[in-house]
C-alpha cells in the first residue's frame, strides 16, 4: 500500500456569494494595496467600463409576451438518422410517462407548473428547415457523433441567423459507437469546439451516450430536461410584430358533397393552433409558407387542450401532466364542434393484437361517421323532369355564420346579467326618443348634412349620447343599479351604427360628403354657457364630479395606474368607478399603509409582501429618472414601452368582444380556397405555419444587401433564379445584382466574391432591415444556403445602369475637329447624343456635335489633333428593366418553379451556344515600324547644345576594311581558326551527349511515375470505396 | 392562393380618403356610379387633380378612369415624395389636397416639399391656417415633430384664388402610438385674422367681434391680424378667422369662418367664436375636423392599443372608421362615455412601417431645423400686425406632452448645438483672418512693385535729365571751342594770306 490515496482537491468557488466575500476581505485586509495607483490606467478604466456599459444597450423592443404564454416551440433538428424521433420519445416519456409510437406533427406537454413545450421534428428538407427556423423558440440540434457533423446542421444554423436566432442547445447521439474512452473524450471535445465557434462559446452541448428500451438514458434526458425549462428567451424582432401559429391540426371541413362532385374542388381547412407573437382577427391576411396567401374567414378561441394548473401548486400533479398530439394519434377523447375524437390510450401495436369488441365497434363507428352525411347530400327524383328531392332542405346549419356574428359573444353576455330585457329593447325606444332628443342637442348637426342616410346615422348616434345622459341624469337608482348592463347595450348600439350592416349608401347630389370641418351658419347655434363653462381652466374646480371631460379622464387614468401598482392583479375596467372612488379618499390625510392594508386585504396578499412590490416598483419607475444620464433615458424608453403593453393588456377584454384573438391562446382559423393538394398530400411531419402579414402584400421591388455564403462554392449570376425566404415567405425570384458607386446603381453580372453587394428583386413588401437567405430549390452543391443579408428598403423602381460602350472611327480629320463615322446609324441617333461626351484610345477628350448627313457620321471636336489610326469611344450608361418575377414556393402544394439556363440545358441536353465571336483568338501583334526621326535643320540649329543631335564620328558603324595580313598574321589566324573549330566540335559533342542522358532520365522518371500513378489510383479507389460504403451507412 | 379582392366602393363621395387608406394599406381600389344621374357626371376637375396628386406623391400608381369618368379603378404604388408642384382648381380650397399629402407625407421615401397654388381658405375645407396651427400641430402626439413646416407666401380668395403654401413634411419610420384620453381644459384661445385686398380694418374688427364673445370664458385669447398686400395677396378679395383653443393636456380644438361676398368682419369674428364653443361644447381630445388624423395615425401606430377621446363622431368620421375596417380590416371600439359626452376610440395598431425606409439613413431623420414645429413663426417674408410680433411661438412653451418626453434630450441637444455654433464662429473668424492677411499681403505686394515701377521710371527720368543737361553744358562748351577754333583759324589764315 505504498500509493498515497488521493483525495478530492477543494474547488474554491469562482462564482457566487462566497466567491465574492472572499474578494471583498482581500481588498480589506490591505486597503492600500488596493487604492488607485496610476490616475491614468483608472482613466483608462473608466473608459472601458463605460464603453461595455454602453455595449450592453439595445433598442428596447416591447415584450408582448402574454401572462400565459403559448407552449415554447422546441425543435428537433437533424439529419436522417441521427437520433431526433428517439430524442423526442425520450423526452415526452419524461414528461407525461405516455410512449409515443411515432412523433408526426407537433407534441405539445406540459412541463411545469408554468411552462408547456411543443416539440417538434424537422429533417433535412430545407422548406421545413426553413419554416422550422422561423418558428423555433428553442432549437435542439442533434448530431451523430459516429458521422460527424453534417452541412444541414450548419445550413440551419444559418437559417436561424437570419432570422433572428432563437437559443440553440446541441445533442451529441450515438456516443455508444466509441469503444475506445480516450478517443470518445477527444472526439466529444473537438465537437464541442466545433459547436462553439458555430453558436457562441459555452454554447449547450449535451451528450447522449447510449439506448435503453429504445429511449435515451433516463438520467440524461433528465439533465436535458432541467435546462429546458430553464431556457430565457428574448424577444425577436419580427415575432413580436407578427401573429404566426404552428398549427398541430389540420382538418378539411370541405362540404363532402362538393367532393363528391369535383374531388379537386379547393378545399376549406380548418387549421388549429397556439397563437404566438400579436394578434389576429377574422379577415385579416396571411402567409402559409409553402402554400401562400390567404384570408382568415373564421377565427375562434379554443378551450386550450392543454392546459396550465389553474391553481398554483407546489409541484406539478400527474393528471395535469398533459400531451396533445392530435397528429401522432395519441390518447384521449376531443369534443369539438366538428368532429369527435376518440382515442384509445393504447399504442398500435397494442391495438391489433388485443382489439375488443367494443373497441372494434367505436372504430366502426368511426368510421361510418361521414356515411349521415352523405345520406343527407343525396336526392332522388320522384319523377322524372322534376326537381330533385333533397333529404335536407338546407345543408349545412349556419355554424359558421352564427360564430363570426361578432355581436353574439355580446348577446351572450347580456342574458347573463339580470337587466337584459332592458338592454336589448333599448335600441328600439332609443330610436324612437331620437326625436325629441335630437331637437336640442342635434339641430345644429342636422342642418350640415346633405345626404338623408347620414344625417341619420347621426341622428342615432347623437341620440345615444343624449340618451345616456338623460338616463344618468333622471332615472337615478334602478338604471345605476344596471349600469354596466346598460353601458354595455350602448356600447353595442354605437358600434352596430358605425359598423353595422345597414351601410348608408351615399345620397346623389353633389354636395360633398368630403368635407372634413362642420360648416356652419353660427348664429343659429344655441350654446349652454353654463355647460360651456367648465371646459375652460377659469371655472372652479369644485364640479369635478359633475364630469368635465377632462376630470373624468385623469381620474381613468388615476385608476389604471392604481392597478398596475398593486401587482397587476387586473381588477379590469367594470370597476374603474370604485377605485376611482378609492383614490379620492386616499388623496388626503389617509396614511399610506392604512390604503395598503386595504388594498392587500381586497386583493388576498400579505401586507408586507405588497409593501414589498410597492418598494420595488417605485424603485423602478420613479427612483431611476433621478440619478439622471443616459440609464436613465434608456430606462425611460423602457418603461414608456413597457406602460403601452401593459395598457394593452387592459384593453384586452374589450378588443376581444371584436373577434380580437390574442397571443397565448388556442384558436382555429379556418382558410377557404385552400386548393385540393394540400389535404390530398398533407403530411403530418411538415409543420405548418399560418403568419400574419399586415401590409406586407403589395409587390414592389425589394433592394436587399446580399453576401454570397463563403463557403457556397460558386459566385451568383444576375438572371439565375434563387429562392428568399425573408419574413414568413419563401419564394423564388430572379435577382439584379448591381453596386451603388456613389452616383449611379451599377448592374454586376455576378456577385462578388467575398462583398456585399445589393440585389434587386420582385416581391411583396418587407419590413426594412428584415434578414434573408438565399438558396437554389435544387441542391447543386455540398452547401445550399448560397448567400445571405438584409431588407434595405421597398420601392416601385430602381435605376440599375450597365455600361454601353459605342466606338467609331474618324472619317475626315480637320486640326481640332474630325467627322467620326460608324458610331451612328442615323443623324437622328447622333440627334440623340449630342453633345455627350467623346474619348480616342489615346486620350484625347471630345464632344458631339452635330450630324453630317444622314448616314451617321458626325462632327466632333477635341482638344487636340486626333489620328486617323484612333478609335472614338462614347461611354453610356443604359438602364437595365428588372423582371418581375416572383413566384411562392408551394412546397406544402406542388412545386412549379423556374430552372436556370443551366439547368435547363442540363435537361434537354443542349450544348451551350457556340458563338464564334466569343472565341478565344490569337492576339497578333503587328510590329510597329517608325519612321526615323529627322530634325529640321532649322529647329537642330535653335536647339540647346544638349540636346542637339551631335556628329557622329567617321569610323563608327562603317564596314571594317580589308586587310591584306603578311606570313605570320595568316599562320597566327590559321591557328586560332583551328583552336576555335576544335572547341566548337567539343562543345556540340558534350551538348548531343547530356541531351541524350536528359532524354534517358526523362524515360525513367515517366516509367517511375506511371507506376506512382497506378499505385494511387488504386489507393484511391479503395478510399472511395470505403467513404460509399460508410456514407450509404450513415443514410441508413 | 387567394388574391386580395379589389375593394368596391361607390359614390363620389370620400374619395380623397379611400386614396389615402388605399395607398396605405397598398390595396386596389374601385369607385363606381360618380355622379351617374347628374347632368354633368363623373369626376369633378378637383377630383381629378386629387388623383392627379396622388399620383405625383406615389410611385408606380395606376389610376384607369373610364371614359365616361363615372368609375375609377386606382392601383396604389409607393409614397415617395420629394418636390411636387401643383395648381389646385379653385373649386376646393388647397386644404382638400393637404389633407391627402398630411396623411401621406410621412411615410414617403425622401422629405415631401409641396407648392401648391390656388384658394388658401374657403368654408369647406380646411383653411391653411388651421392646418398650420393645429392639424400639423397634432402630429405631435404620434411622434412627427421636427422638420414640419407649412409656409404661406401668397394668399388666395376665393373665387380666383391666387394664394401659394410650401408644405414640407419629414419622413419617420413608423408613428407612435397613442396614448390620449385625458382632454384637459381649455386653458388658451389663439388665432388668425385674415384680410387679403380689403381695408386692413377688417382683421381688426373680426378679432374684435371674436374677442366679445370668448372674453366671457377665458381671458388669454391672442388672434393674430394678418393682412396681405400687393403681390401676396391673391387675385381676389376675402377674409375669415381661425381660432384654436389648446386645453391643459394639449388637445386643439379649432373653428374657423371665411366671408362670402357681402358679410360684415363682424359675423364673421363671431360666428367663428360660436363655432369654436360649440366644438368646446363636443369636447374630446381631437376635434372634429381632426378626428379623421388621430384614426388613421392609431390604426398606423404599432400593435399596441392606441386610445383616446373624440366628440362626437361625425358623419365623416363614421365613414372613415368603415373605410379603415375594409381597407385595413381594423374595428374600432367605440365606448360613449356618457359622463363627458364624448367617446373612447379604441384600436390596435396595425403596426405600419414605412416600407421605404432604408435603415442605412436612420440617422439622418429629423435633424432639419431646430426644435419642434413652431406654428406661429413668420410664414411669409411679410410681417404685420397690431402689436409686436404677430407670430409669437406660443405652444412650444409649457406643452406638458413635450415637456414630459424630450426636455432632457432637447436641453442636452440644444448644448451641443451651441457648442457647434461657437466652434462654427472661431472658424469663421479664423477663415475671415486669414482672408484678411492674405488682402494684405497681396496690398504691399502691390505697393512695392508700384514702387518698384516708380524707381525705375524715377531713374530713367534722372538718366535722361542729366544726359539733357550734360548735352546742355556740353553744347555750350562745343560752341566757345568752335568759336575760338574758328578765330585761331581766322587769325592763321590771315597771318598766311597777309604774308603772302
Amino acid at each position: 500500500m505504498d500509493a498515497k490515496q488521493t483525495h478530492k482537491a477543494h474547488r474554491v468557488r469562482k462564482a457566487g456569494a462566497s466567491a465574492k466575500k472572499g474578494k471583498k476581505s482581500a481588498a480589506k485586509g490591505n486597503p492600500r494595496a488596493f487604492a488607485m495607483q496610476s490616475g491614468q490606467r483608472a482613466d483608462r478604466m473608466a473608459r472601458r467600463k463605460a464603453e461595455l456599459a454602453e455595449k450592453k444597450f439595445h433598442v428596447p423592443m416591447a415584450d408582448r409576451t402574454p401572462t400565459v404564454p403559448a407552449p415554447l416551440v422546441v425543435a428537433v433538428v437533424g439529419p436522417p438518422g441521427c437520433g431526433k424521433t428517439t430524442l423526442i420519445k425520450s423526452l415526452v416519456r419524461r414528461y407525461t410517462k405516455n410512449t409515443l409510437a411515432e412523433v408526426r406533427g407537433p407534441v405539445t406537454v406540459v412541463s411545469g407548473k408554468r411552462q408547456r413545450l411543443t416539440f417538434i421534428e424537422c429533417g433535412s428538407d430545407i422548406s421545413a428547415m426553413t419554416d422550422v427556423a422561423k418558428v423555433a423558440d428553442l432549437v435542439i440540434l442533434a448530431i451523430d457523433a459516429s458521422f460527424g457533423f453534417e452541412m444541414e446542421t450548419f445550413e440551419f444554423l444559418n437559417l436561424l441567423q437570419t432570422h433572428g436566432m432563437p437559443r440553440v442547445m446541441g445533442v451529441l447521439t450515438h456516443l455508444d459507437g466509441f469503444k475506445d474512452n480516450k478517443r470518445l473524450k477527444t472526439a466529444k471535445k473537438n465537437f464541442k469546439h466545433r459547436f462553439w465557434t458555430e453558436v457562441y462559446d459555452g454554447a449547450k452541448l449535451f451528450y447522449l451516450s447510449g439506448v435503453e428500451n429504445g429511449r435515451y438514458l433516463d438520467r440524461e434526458i433528465l439533465n436535458l430536461s432541467r435546462f429546458i425549462s430553464v431556457v430565457k428567451l428574448r424577444p425577436l424582432a419580427w415575432r413580436s410584430t407578427h401573429p404566426y401559429m404552428l398549427a398541430d391540426r389540420v382538418q378539411d371541413l370541405t362540404d363532402p358533397e362538393l367532393l363528391e362532385q369535383n374531388p379537386k374542388a379547393n378545399r376549406t381547412v380548418a387549421l388549429y393552433g397556439y397563437l404566438r407573437g400579436t394578434h389576429v382577427k377574422e379577415r385579416d391576411r396571411v402567409h402559409i409558407p409553402g402554400a401562400g396567401d390567404y384570408q382568415l374567414s373564421l377565427t375562434e378561441k379554443l378551450p386550450d387542450p392543454c392546459p396550465i394548473p389553474d391553481k398554483e401548486r407546489k409541484r406539478l400533479d400527474e393528471r395535469h401532466k398533459l400531451i396533445y398530439a392530435p397528429m401522432s394519434e395519441i390518447n384521449g377523447v376531443m369534443y369539438d364542434k366538428d368532429a369527435v375524437y376518440i382515442d384509445l390510450r393504447k399504442t398500435r401495436h397494442e391495438e391489433k393484437a388485443q382489439g375488443g369488441e367494443g373497441e372494434k365497434m367505436l372504430a366502426e363507428l368511426q368510421a361510418v361517421a361521414a356515411a349521415p352525411d352523405r345520406l343527407a347530400a343525396q336526392q332522388f327524383n320522384l319523377f322524372s323532369g322534376a326537381r330533385p328531392l333533397a333529404a335536407e332542405a338546407v345543408r349545412r346549419p349556419a355554424v359558421f355564420d352564427d360564430l363570426a356574428d361578432p355581436e353574439r359573444p355580446e348577446s351572450g353576455s347580456d342574458s347573463d346579467g339580470t337587466g337584459d330585457g332592458t338592454g336589448d329593447g333599448g335600441s328600439d325606444e332609443e330610436e324612437s326618443d331620437d326625436d325629441d332628443g335630437s331637437d336640442g342637442d342635434g339641430s345644429e348637426i342636422d342642418s350640415e348634412i346633405d345626404s338623408a342616410d347620414e344625417d341619420d346615422i347621426l341622428r342615432r348616434i347623437d341620440a345615444v349620447q343624449v340618451d345616456s345622459d338623460a338616463g344618468s341624469d333622471s332615472d337615478g337608482e334602478p338604471k345605476q343599479r344596471l349600469a354596466p348592463v346598460h353601458t354595455g347595450a350602448k356600447r353595442v348600439n354605437l358600434m352596430k351604427l358605425v359598423y353595422g350592416p345597414a351601410r348608408s349608401k351615399p345620397g346623389p347630389g353633389d354636395a360633398d360628403a368630403d368635407m372634413i370641418k362642420p360648416p356652419a351658419p353660427a348664429d343659429d347655434l344655441e350654446l349652454d354657457e353654463d355647460a360651456l363653462r367648465r371646459y375652460f381652466i377659469t371655472s372652479v374646480s369644485d364640479d369635478e364630479a359633475g364630469g368635465g371631460s377632462g376630470g373624468d379622464g385623469s381620474e381613468d387614468d388615476e385608476a389604471g395606474f392604481e392597478d398596475l401598482e398593486a401587482g397587476g392583479s387586473g381588477s379590469g375596467s367594470g370597476d374603474d368607478g370604485d377605485d376611482a372612488g378609492d383614490d379620492g379618499s386616499e388623496n388626503g390625510s389617509d396614511s399610506e399603509s392604512d390604503s395598503d392594508e386595504r388594498e392587500a386585504e381586497s386583493l388576498g396578499v400579505p401586507a408586507d409582501k405588497l409593501k414589498k412590490l410597492r418598494r420595488k416598483f417605485d424603485r423602478v419607475y420613479d427612483e431611476d429618472d433621478e440619478d439622471g444620464g443616459k440609464s436613465s433615458f434608456y430606462q425611460q424608453q423602457k418603461g414608456e414601452l413597457q406602460k403601452l403593453v401593459d395598457d394593452t393588456r387592459l384593453e384586452m377584454d374589450e378588443l376581444a368582444a371584436i373577434n380580437y384573438r390574442w397571443a397565448g391562446e388556442y384558436v382555429k382559423v379556418v382558410i377557404e380556397d385552400m386548393p385540393c393538394e394540400f389535404m390530398q398530400g398533407f403530411d403530418p411531419s411538415v409543420p405548418v405555419v399560418v403568419g400574419g402579414i399586415p401590409n406586407e402584400e403589395g409587390l414592389s421591388l425589394t433592394t436587399l444587401r446580399i453576401k454570397r455564403h463563403r463557403w457556397f462554392p460558386k459566385i451568383l449570376k444576375t438572371g439565375d433564379p434563387i429562392v428568399v425566404s425573408v419574413g414568413w415567405r419563401r419564394f423564388q425570384t430572379i435577382p439584379t445584382y448591381f453596386m451603388n458607386d456613389r452616383i449611379k446603381n451599377r448592374m454586376l453580372k455576378y456577385t462578388p466574391e467575398h462583398m456585399h453587394c445589393s440585389a434587386a428583386v420582385f416581391c411583396p413588401y418587407i419590413a426594412p432591415g428584415s434578414g434573408f437567405c438565399a438558396y437554389f430549390l435544387k441542391r447543386a452543391h455540398r452547401f445550399g444556403i448560397a448567400a445571405t443579408g438584409s431588407v434595405l428598403e421597398n420601392s416601385q423602381e430602381i435605376d440599375i445602369v450597365k455600361k454601353v460602350k459605342l466606338t467609331g472611327f474618324p472619317d475626315k480629320i480637320h486640326r481640332h475637329t474630325a467627322y467620326i463615322k460608324r458610331m451612328f446609324n442615323s443623324s437622328l441617333e447622333v440627334a440623340k447624343f449630342e453633345g455627350a461626351a467623346i474619348k480616342t484610345v489615346s486620350g484625347i477628350r471630345g464632344q458631339v456635335k452635330k450630324a453630317f448627313g444622314t448616314s451617321g457620321v458626325f462632327r466632333a471636336a477635341f482638344e487636340d489633333k486626333i489620328k486617323a489610326s484612333d478609335i472614338v469611344f462614347l461611354r453610356a450608361f443604359h438602364t437595365i428593366p428588372i423582371k418581375r418575377f416572383y413566384n411562392p414556393i408551394t412546397s406544402l402544394l406542388s412545386v412549379t418553379s423556374m430552372r436556370t439556363i443551366a439547368e435547363i440545358r442540363r435537361a434537354k441536353g443542349m450544348a451551350v451556344p457556340n458563338k464564334r465571336d466569343s472565341h478565344y483568338r490569337p492576339v497578333e501583334r503587328v510590329a510597329k515600324r517608325f519612321n526615323p526621326l529627322r530634325v529640321p535643320k532649322s529647329l537642330q540649329a535653335e536647339l540647346p547644345f544638349k540636346s542637339r543631335v551631335k556628329h557622329v564620328r567617321a569610323d563608327e558603324g562603317a564596314p571594317a576594311r580589308a586587310v591584306v595580313m603578311d606570313k605570320h598574321d595568316r599562320r597566327v589566324a590559321d591557328l586560332l581558326g583551328q583552336i576555335n573549330l576544335l572547341h566548337k566540335d567539343k562543345a556540340r559533342r558534350q551538348r548531343e551527349k547530356s541531351a541524350k542522358q536528359k532524354a534517358e532520365y526523362a524515360k525513367k522518371r515517366a516509367a517511375e511515375q506511371d507506376e506512382a500513378d497506378a499505385r494511387r489510383n488504386k489507393r484511391r479507389k479503395a478510399h472511395f470505396r470505403r467513404e460509399g460504403r460508410n456514407q450509404k451507412r450513415g443514410q441508413e | 392562393m387567394s388574391k386580395r379582392d379589389v375593394v368596391q366602393y361607390e359614390g363620389h363621395q370620400f374619395l380623397k380618403q379611400r386614396l389615402v387608406l388605399s395607398v396605405l394599406s397598398q390595396q386596389a381600389v374601385r369607385i363606381d356610379r360618380i355622379r351617374p344621374d347628374d347632368t354633368n357626371p363623373g369626376l369633378r376637375d378637383y377630383e381629378v387633380s386629387l388623383l392627379r396628386l396622388v399620383e405625383k406623391v406615389t410611385n408606380g400608381s395606376r389610376i384607369v378612369i373610364s371614359p365616361t369618368g363615372t368609375s375609377v379603378v386606382f392601383r396604389p404604388g409607393m409614397v415617395t415624395g420629394g418636390r411636387i408642384d401643383m395648381d389646385c382648381p379653385v373649386s376646393r380650397a388647397i386644404g382638400y389636397y393637404l389633407e391627402v399629402l398630411v396623411a401621406l407625407g410621412p411615410f414617403g421615401k425622401e422629405q415631401l416639399v409641396a407648392t401648391l397654388r390656388g384658394v388658401t381658405m374657403n368654408n369647406v375645407d380646411l383653411s391653411v391656417d388651421t392646418v398650420r396651427t393645429a392639424t400639423l400641430v397634432n402630429y405631435r402626439h404620434f411622434g412627427i415633430e421636427e422638420g414640419v413646416e407649412l409656409r404661406v407666401t401668397k394668399r388666395g380668395a376665393p373665387p380666383r384664388g391666387g394664394g401659394e403654401v410650401r408644405f414640407i413634411c419629414p419622413v419617420v419610420r413608423a408613428v407612435k402610438a397613442l396614448r390620449f384620453v385625458d382632454a384637459g381644459r381649455i386653458r388658451r384661445i389663439r388665432g388668425i385674422s385674415y384680410a387679403t385686398r380689403v381695408s386692413p380694418q377688417t382683421a381688426n374688427r373680426m378679432v374684435e367681434a371674436a374677442r366679445g364673445e370668448l372674453n366671457r370664458f377665458i381671458p388669454d385669447i391672442y388672434i393674430y391680424t394678418d393682412v396681405y398686400r400687393g403681390a401676396e395677396s391673391g387675385l381676389s378679395p376675402g377674409f375669415g378667422i381661425s381660432l384654436v383653443a389648446e386645453s391643459t393636456t394639449g388637445a386643439l380644438l379649432t373653428a374657423e369662418l371665411c366671408a362670402a361676398a357681402g358679410d360684415a368682419p363682424e359675423d364673421i369674428g363671431r360666428g367663428a367664436a360660436r363655432l369654436l364653443l360649440a366644438e368646446i361644447a363636443r369636447g374630446g381630445c381631437f376635434d372634429s375636423a381632426h378626428q379623421w388624423l388621430a384614426l388613421l395615425l392609431m390604426v398606423l401606430g404599432p400593435e399596441h392599443a392606441a386610445k383616446t377621446r373624440i366628440g362626437k363622431l361625425t358623419p365623416f368620421s363614421v365613414q372613415y372608421l368603415r373605410d379603415i375596417r375594409d381597407l385595413f380590416n381594423t374595428t374600432f371600439k367605440l365606448r360613449p362615455d356618457p359622463a363627458s359626452n364624448t367617446v373612447l376610440v379604441t384600436c390596435l395598431g396595425t403596426g405600419y412601417t414605412n416600407p421605404a425606409d432604408d435603415p442605412r439613413r436612420k440617422m439622418s431623420y429629423n435633424q432639419g431645423g431646430g426644435g419642434g414645429y413652431r406654428p406661429y413663426e413668420p410664414s411669409g417674408g411679410h410681417s404685420e400686425g397690431a402689436g409686436g410680433n404677430p407670430y409669437a411661438p406660443y405652444l412650444s412653451e409649457g406643452n406638458p406632452r413635450s415637456d414630459s418626453e424630450g426636455r432632457g434630450a432637447s436641453t442636452k441637444a440644444q448644448k451641443l448645438r451651441d457648442e457647434i455654433d461657437h466652434v462654427v464662429d472661431i472658424m469663421n473668424e479664423n477663415i475671415q483672418g486669414v482672408a484678411k492677411r492674405g488682402q494684405d499681403l497681396d496690398q504691399v505686394q502691390d505697393k512695392t512693385t508700384k514702387l518698384r515701377d516708380d524707381t525705375q521710371l524715377f531713374r530713367r527720368s534722372a538718366g535722361n535729365v542729366r544726359k539733357r543737361m550734360w548735352w546742355k553744358n556740353m553744347k555750350w562748351k562745343i560752341i566757345i571751342g568752335a568759336c575760338i577754333v574758328l578765330i585761331i583759324l581766322a587769325i592763321v589764315l590771315g597771318v598766311v594770306y597777309g604774308k603772302k
